[in-house]
């Protein structure tokens, strides 16, 4: 594994840097290489979306930005810091105060109301004193004021992922990643959770890298950047396409090119 | 750590049933503590109490220290009346004594213990017509020659002899209460006292005027054991005499106590002749008060100072500690050595004494039990707990809780449990105990409280369980991955190799045990075996089989799955793998069912095989008859020879006495034990008639040597034929012989050589009761020699024992009359029958040839012994006791195998049963876990259940597939419980002999299936019960709600 000390900081610092990642899985006797040579840097206050087919790789790429497994090769700077050479308790600490993380399936403790649920990474910190002012506002924002007591059985699942989303930003973290946030919840309600990502973003300056496979969702971020067989095809801004169909259609046209992920042509693009 | 308390606080409330179950089970552990616990502390409540009574109006005694020499110099006496402080000072004469009262019923239960001279049958009451009357009136008459003296047989009197009675209710009564104990033999206390030592119930104190009235003065518990009242007459033994005296009064030193019982007189070893010293040599518990000069002269001026009782002036009370301080170094340093017991000296030594001991023994024995009960069922809820919540402690872990807060979190849900089971457990126990105290209100004199070892002991095995079932959950916990949260949940797989891997780590540990105490047990000391066997050998036995576990629990489910299924007719597919699955619950369930039903299988096993070589093996004679009064001459042998139901040819006289051996080649004063004593029955017999022909009267094994040329041998004169565990515990072998003095003539010493050795199970007890342990309550062996050799070299003129074997054939011709002496010999015995124990000898039970000829040739034999009264024979306590032996008339005693069998077997029963008790209570508390389990297998297949009523399986066939699942988790424990039973009942039983009392007998590995059977069938059915909950809740549930439920979880 490649990999330099923790406290290596890089010149310009942006909150989130990847360097030459390589993650490969053993199934049985094959290894499967799911990241090759991946390099992306993600700049402060950006929403971003990584997207790809089933099996591409972003999925893998977000869970190593996360700390949630390691690379074999390469390095994750997150805020400066290189994730890759931190021992697990340092990781665990770090991703507590710096990465906020949303899942597909929500993920909140069962057993633990709304409020407990956004606020277990503070409490595991001790900090939910510190966080008290901001919660109320957090709250009211995510239209959850009137949930707090609620167990999640007792929330619908828009309900439950605003939860998680304000469990994951409460700490106030560098960055946000989320994996396919609107993936178990119907269209009406996706798109509500991808509009509040944005919102979070634009008001409160957060870095956001959402992994997605749906154009719908993926339009509401700034940047997409697409993965094929573990490396990045291409990156484009949303801002050249008019609407969600015109991004549906670059990036299947991406997505179905050859090996230098070149789009055909035949899709339209503002200049 | 607060993070970790809501979390564990959550889990906890959103599962109320889980819970609940959990807490159930802890509370029922908990209060099986308490029960046991509270014995000890209801005793100990009353420690400081009986310390006071037992000092009477006294602050100190003042008791010899000096075992060669063990009296009280009267300079002593003298120079402590001198000092200031001291109001009063009063030395006493102690010495043992038998007595009787003429005018009482027999003692009803001999096997109780009591006094020596109570001891008696129906048959050796005191006549009452006017003739016999009159000879009993003869008092202060010399007693006849051979009657033993004090300190000889009344000693043995006490009950000591008789297997101690542990288990549940183990010093106490039942569920573990304060028990009375039996009393101790009387002490004749000389004492010049003006006022009476302890408070003057009835009657009058001592009349030092007029000793020649022979007031006697008794302690309570005297008087109601002899069942003597005001003026009553009393017949006072005090070596060859008799002297008749009456009671003037009684004082309140009851005594009967359980703490008490330790102190004085009745704490020594009955076989031990030692004199009594220090806190032994206290006033006696037990004791007859007479004035000092009347003592005197009853013992022939030989009693001297033992004891000194000391008042101090009221003004000197306070300084009670500076008065010990000054005298102390005095009575260290005078002659003889003497030393001062004071209050909290009695204290002490009541709370270390054997009832105490006991006491505390078995609740620290309940507190283990109670603490691995509790391990397990903790460890089975969090274990399910954690299995279930894998993602979720991976979401913790992803936003931000380190594995030590993860951990936290399960120590403290472990801890919960147990503050609820523990507070639930002593709210519990405090209930029954009163409900208890209601009903008996005597079990707790100082009323139903939790005390403070109570409260410790069951805290100790709450909490201790808690933490240490938190081990392997917590370490599970915080092993998961952060990036468990980002994949679906993973199907749980049997482990098969995680568990072939542990059970090839838990065998060679389960193999420890039985090397070290069969193949290493040699090269080390009893007391070092001990220790290692208990810190070494139980501990790796019981992890490796915790660690084999697993490997039990795929093989049942492998094996027997598919039987059981089909059993229940349901797909066996259906009922595969959900335990293997599910390792670590189902092997906390498991593993908490087997400590309770393991515990039941070893004890059984253990006791059994100890039993084994006590029962009376095929090699004894139907009949040992015994003329316990005169004895016959030679003139008559033929005349027992020929009387009906007897075969002649196999009919002997024995030559029978009980000589020490002149040293202690059985090392008995190292280590006492029923192999290692200081003496042995010697049995002359006829060598050709005993071991010779082909139907022989004593059909034993040879183990060493053979019989043709041991008979001859015997014939030469001083040889002998020993049982096997002599040569073992003497460490002698054919050829060598050993020494033996004359019980009468110390100066005279006999020497036998070793010519065979035989196996002789059972002779232990069929000497118990006959008469044939006639000097000493135990013995080394029975050893056989040649007739006329033993009757000359041991000066034996008269034959007090034959054995013999019946004619079947003629008892059956005869069986109506055999019925009728039976039924005469039961209305005659019945009222003095042992209370639940076996009717004395054959008078129960259906009537067979056997049992009929022996009948018959016991009345036969009695005209005979009629004829030939005279001197009572010697003999120890027991081998006159009633409810030993059939007697015929007053001079036949009567023993025989079967008689003897049916006692020990009664008696080992109620002794195995008394200890197998709480293992089977713990059984019940933890099968509550058993719910628990099943509960948590339906919850995790709610939805797998919902499909199969969706495609067609109907209710019933959904309940068969739960209840099958719990009758699995049965058959495990039973698999598993069998299987270290056996190992630490075997265990147990080879250490037994290096360390226990009755060891040295190389007992056979006896595997009482009947009564295994008891304990495998009630923990099947606990299982198959615990079961039905949850299958019936989920046969009743709708199909689409399963199905729902079951995706809302997943």
């Amino acid at each position: 594994m490649n990999a330099s000390t923790p406290q290596e900081k890089t010149t310009s610092a942006p909150p989130l840097r990847v360097e030459r990642l390589t993650k490969r899985f053993r199934q049985g006797n094959t290894t499967i290489e799911a990241l090759r040579d991946v390099s992306l840097t993600i700049e402060q206050g950006q929403f971003v979306a990584v997207m790809g087919a089933s099996g591409s790789g972003k999925s893998t790429l977000l869970h190593v930005m996360a700390g949630l497994t390691r690379p074999e090769e390469g390095r994750v700077w997150v805020d400066g810091q290189n994730l890759a050479a931190m021992p697990d308790r340092e990781l665990t600490l770090f991703r507590r105060r710096r990465i906020g993380l949303v899942f597909q399936a929500f993920n909140l403790i069962p057993t633990l109301t709304a409020r407990d649920n956004i606020l277990l990474p503070v409490l595991a910190d001790g900090r939910e004193q510190e966080v008290e002012p901001e919660l109320g506002e957090l709250l009211h924002r995510l239209g959850l004021a009137d949930r707090t007591a609620h167990r999640p059985d007792a929330l619908s699942g828009g309900e439950q992922q605003r939860v998680a989303i304000a469990r994951a930003v409460i700490g106030n973290p560098s960055i946000v990643l989320a994996d396919e946030p609107t993936g178990s919840l119907d269209s009406v309600t996706g798109q509500s959770i991808c509009k509040l990502l944005q919102q979070l973003c634009v008001l409160y300056d957060r870095t956001i890298v959402m992994v997605t496979h749906e154009p719908a969702v993926a339009v509401w971020a700034e940047r997409i950047v697409v993965l094929r067989d573990g490396q990045v095809l291409t990156e484009f801004p949303t801002a050249q396409f008019d609407d969600v169909h015109d991004l549906a259609a670059y990036y299947q046209d991406v997505v179905g090119s050859g090996p230098t992920g070149k789009p055909t042509g035949r899709t339209k693009v503002k200049p | 750590m607060k993070v970790a308390w809501k979390l564990a606080l959550a889990y906890v409330v959103q599962h109320p049933t889980r819970t609940l179950l959990t807490c159930s089970a802890m509370i029922a552990s908990v209060c099986i503590v308490v029960w046991v616990a509270s014995s000890y502390d209801a005793l100990a409540s009353q420690f400081g109490q009986q310390a006071t009574e037992y000092l009477g109006r006294y602050d100190f005694f003042v008791v010899p220290e000096d075992p060669e020499n063990p009296t009280i110099a009267s300079e002593l006496t003298t120079t402590l009346r001198r000092d200031p402080a001291v109001a009063e000072v009063e030395p006493v004469s102690q010495s043992q004594v038998r007595l009787m009262n003429p005018n009482a019923e027999p003692e009803m239960d001999p096997m109780a213990g009591g006094m020596g001279g109570s001891m008696r049958g129906p048959t050796q009451r005191p006549p009452r017509d006017p003739a016999q009357t009159a000879a009993v009136e003869k008092t202060d008459s010399p007693r006849p020659k051979r009657e033993a003296g004090p300190g000889g047989p009344p000693s043995k009197g006490n009950g000591a002899d008789r297997p101690r009675r542990p288990g549940p209710s183990g010093p106490g009564g039942p569920g573990g209460m304060p028990r009375m104990r039996p009393m101790s033999p009387p002490t004749l206390v000389g004492t010049d006292a003006k006022d009476p030592p302890y408070e003057l119930l009835e009657g009058v104190w001592l009349d030092h005027q007029h000793p020649e009235h022979r007031g006697a003065v008794l302690t309570k518990a005297t008087a109601e054991s002899l069942k003597a009242k005001l003026g009553d007459p009393l017949l006072l033994i005090i070596g060859m005499k008799e002297f008749r005296i009456h009671v003037a009064g009684v004082i309140g030193q009851g005594a009967t106590q359980t703490g008490m019982m330790g102190m004085g007189r009745g704490m020594r070893r009955p076989s031990s002749t030692k004199p009594r010293t220090g806190v032994e040599a206290g006033p006696a518990s037990s004791a007859i008060y007479l004035p000092r000069a009347l003592a005197d002269q009853f013992s022939r001026g030989k009693s001297r100072t033992n004891l000194v009782n000391i008042r101090l002036k009221p003004e000197a009370k306070s300084q009670i500690a500076d008065f010990r301080k000054r005298w102390e170094p005095q009575l260290a340093t005078s002659k003889p050595m003497a030393s001062m017991l004071g209050l909290e000296d009695i204290k002490t030594e009541i709370s270390e004494g054997m009832v105490a001991r006991q006491s505390r023994q078995q609740a620290w024995a309940a507190t283990g039990l109670s603490l691995l009960a509790a391990l397990f069922i903790i460890f089975t809820t969090l274990s399910m707990g954690v299995t279930e919540r894998v993602r979720q402690f991976a979401v913790m872990r992803a936003v931000g809780l380190t594995r030590g807060q993860v951990s936290q979190a399960i120590a403290v849900e472990g801890l919960l449990l147990a503050l609820i089971g523990w507070l639930g457990g002593l709210a519990a126990g405090r209930a029954i105990l009163a409900m208890v105290a209601h009903f008996r209100p005597e079990l707790f004199r100082n009323g139903p409280t939790l005390g403070t070892w109570c409260i410790a002991l069951t805290a100790l095995s709450a909490f201790g369980g808690a933490l240490a079932a938190s081990i392997v959950p917590a370490w599970r916990a915080n092993s998961v991955e952060p990036l468990e949260a980002m994949s679906p949940p993973r199907s749980p797989r049997p482990g098969s190799r995680r568990a072939i891997a542990l059970a090839i780590l838990g065998l060679p540990l389960i193999a420890i045990n039985p090397i070290l105490v069969y193949a290493t047990s040699a090269s080390m000391s009893s007391d070092t075996l001990y220790y290692v066997y208990m810190a070494v050998g139980c501990t790796s036995m019981a992890i490796g089989f915790l660690l084999l576990t697993p490997i039990a629990i795929l093989a049942v489910e492998r094996f027997v799955g598919p039987w059981l299924a089909r059993l229940l007719g349901i797909e066996p597919r259906l009922l595969r793998s959900q335990l293997g699955s599910n390792l670590w619950r189902t092997l906390g369930t498991t593993a908490a069912l087997t400590v309770g039903l393991g515990l039941y299988v070893s004890i059984q096993i253990w006791g059994y095989s100890m039993l084994e070589p006590f029962k009376p093996g095929r090699w004894v004679p139907d009949m040992l008859v015994c003329f316990p009064r005169g004895g016959l001459p030679d003139s008559e042998i033929d005349a027992v020879r020929h009387v009906e139901g007897v075969r002649s040819e196999t009919c002997i006289p024995l030559a029978v006495e009980q000589p020490k051996l002149a040293s202690d080649i059985t090392r008995s004063e190292q280590f006492n034990s029923v192999t290692r004593q200081n003496n042995v029955i010697m049995i002359g017999l006829d060598p050709q008639v005993a071991f010779g022909g082909s139907d022989p009267l004593i059909q034993a094994d040879f183990v060493e040597g053979r019989a043709s040329e041991a008979i001859a041998k015997l014939k030469q004169g001083r040889n002998c034929i020993v049982p096997d565990h002599f040569l073992r515990a003497a460490g002698l072998k054919l050829g060598d012989h050993f020494t033996m003095v004359l019980p009468d003539r110390p100066d005279r010493k006999v020497e036998y050589t070793i010519v065979g050795a035989v196996s002789l199970p059972g002779w232990h007890w069929m000497t118990k009761f006959s008469g044939l342990r006639r000097r000493e309550g135990r013995s080394a062996a029975m050893v056989f020699a040649d007739y006329a050799t033993v009757r000359r070299d041991f000066e034996l003129h008269q034959i007090n024992f034959f054995w013999m074997s019946v004619d079947e054939n003629y008892g059956r011709k005869h069986l109506d009359r055999a019925e009728q002496i039976a039924a005469e010999l039961k209305a005659a015995t019945e009222a003095h029958r042992m209370p639940g124990g076996p009717a004395p000898a054959d008078t129960d039970g259906p009537m067979d040839g056997r049992k009929a000829a022996m009948l018959l040739a016991g009345e036969a034999l009695r005209p005979i012994a009629d004829r030939n009264q005279g001197e009572k024979q010697p003999v120890n306590a027991q081998g006159t006791w009633a409810a030993g032996a059939q007697m015929f008339g007053e001079s036949v005693r009567v023993s025989t195998p079967d008689e003897v069998l049916v006692r020990i077997v009664a008696r080992a029963g109620d002794w195995i049963w008394g200890m197998s008790y709480l293992p089977l209570v713990t059984l019940l508390a933890t099968s509550l876990g058993v719910v628990n389990t099943v509960m948590a297998s339906v919850r995790a297949r709610r939805w797998e259940f919902g499909v199969l009523r969706a495609i067609g399986v109907t209710r019933s066939g959904l309940v068969r597939m739960v209840v099958g699942e719990g009758i699995l988790i049965g058959l495990i424990t039973c698999l598993l419980s069998l299987a270290f039973g056996i190992t630490a009942g075997w265990c147990g039983t080879g250490i037994s002999q290096y360390v226990s009392f009755f060891g040295g007998l190389a007992p056979p590995l006896i595997v009482p299936w009947s009564h295994l059977f008891i304990g495998l069938g009630m923990a099947l059915g606990l299982c198959l019960f615990a079961a039905l909950w949850p299958a019936v809740l989920t046969g009743r549930t709708e199909p689409l709600k399963l199905l729902q439920a079951g995706r809302a979880s997943m």
